[in-house]
């Protein structure tokens, strides 16, 4: 069976640690990806489009709204996750009119992750 | 004889109407002067005094920033990892005492993760900056409220818009300040947050029905060196170039935050 392929964009290294725990957890997915900011994502998708990106929001060089703009422009199929700190409706709103799929708070627990992960490659 | 002596006494005694006229001329003239100089000193210790408070506002407002950031974006995104670490951990390899253990490490990384995020929330709202005035402090208000016995409600006047960034955290941070210190001591049940846009001014207005301060306990408080808060506010208050009254009537306590007309933006 072909694996789910996923990128994970973060400026914190060690909470994309964290993702590749809960994501080891689904023997399905395969994190091909790893970038520490928009530009750096969308640098490295131009030699490999995941399924999935899984995106934080607030990062140097470029954001997760911005970064999220682009990809939706570029890689319509690519389906985005955007996992921030930030909880406010508006906000949420705004990623969502920015072409977001799905939105969740950095402490989400891992099962949400992968429900939601789940959701999207359906 | 007797007319030059009249007209000696006359001369003499207007020579020395002339020289007390202009004794007190220069007298006058001298008053004049000093008061001008002393209100123009006055006027510079209030100025310096404006600026020493726009000071300590500023590098209070960048530390706190700096603070808040740190601890949202880099402790928060440390536990949250910590919590999917920990969560990774199979179950099904643990005897019941270890799940017990993993349960309450669990339980308790949960609690500092939302511990470290209000503290944060409230040391610099970006909510205040990305969707405005009235939106943040109904935000502040239902997060602080959010789980107490007080009931909170707001009616805000949407045709104010805000008073430029700074003044804006500026009043904001007075509303945190009273808001805090009215759940802390007044022991309320029910507070309302209310503003009204005049044309010549902006009137906030928190109406509790709890123990609040009278105007003459605040003027008191806010000058002792421990009231730091209450100080915060008279300087922020001063910043603004605006007032504050505090008032109670029978069962209910108001205070009100008026904004003059420049701070206000334009129509």
């Amino acid at each position: 069976m072909k694996k789910t392929t996923i990128a994970l964009a973060d400026d914190y290294s060690v909470y994309r640690e964290g993702l590749q725990v809960t994501l080891s957890g689904d023997e399905s997915l395969e994190v091909i990806i790893e970038a520490d900011n928009g530009k750096i994502l969308l640098e490295k998708m131009e030699t490999a489009v995941p399924d999935i990106v899984i995106i934080d929001y607030k990062m140097p060089e470029m954001d997760g709204m911005e970064a999220t703009r682009l990809i939706k422009q570029r890689y319509p199929a690519v389906k985005v996750l955007v996992i921030s700190m930030y909880h406010d409706q508006k906000f949420i709103n705004h990623l969502m009119d920015n072409g977001a799929d799905a939105y969740l708070l950095k402490d989400a627990e891992p099962e949400e992750i992968l429900a939601a992960v789940n959701k999207l490659r359906n | 004889m007797n007319n030059n002596l009249t007209f000696l006494v006359i001369s003499g005694i207007l020579i020395m109407l002339g020289l007390m006229l202009s004794v007190l001329a220069a007298v006058f003239f001298n008053f004049r002067k000093k008061n001008q100089h002393r209100r123009a000193i006055q006027e510079l210790k209030d100025q310096q005094q404006a600026l020493q408070i726009e000071a300590a506002v500023v590098s209070e407002e960048t530390e706190r920033h700096r603070i808040a950031e740190t601890l949202h974006d880099e402790v928060g995104a440390i536990l949250s990892s910590a919590k999917l670490h920990l969560l990774g951990i199979k179950q099904g390899s643990l005897d019941e005492k270890d799940k017990k253990l993993h349960e309450k490490g669990a339980g308790l990384l949960n609690d500092v993760i939302k511990r470290v995020r209000g503290i944060s929330h409230n040391l610099h709202s970006n909510i205040l900056k990305e969707f405005g005035f009235n939106e943040g402090v109904r935000h502040f208000l239902a997060q602080v409220t959010g789980g107490t016995m007080l009931e909170a409600d707001t009616v805000l006047d949407e045709r104010f818009t805000g008073a430029g960034p700074e003044n804006d955290i500026s009043l904001y941070r007075i509303i945190q300040e009273l808001v805090n210190n009215t759940i802390k001591y007044a022991a309320a049940t029910k507070m309302e947050l209310s503003s009204r846009l005049d044309p010549d001014k902006y009137t906030l207005t928190i109406r509790h029905n709890g123990n609040g301060l009278s105007q003459a306990d605040f003027d008191a408080f806010s000058m002792r060196k421990e009231g730091l808060g209450l100080k915060n506010i008279r300087n922020r208050i001063l910043l603004l170039k605006g007032d504050i009254r505090f008032e109670k009537t029978g069962q209910e306590s108001f205070i009100h935050i008026l904004l003059p007309q420049h701070v206000l933006p334009k129509p």
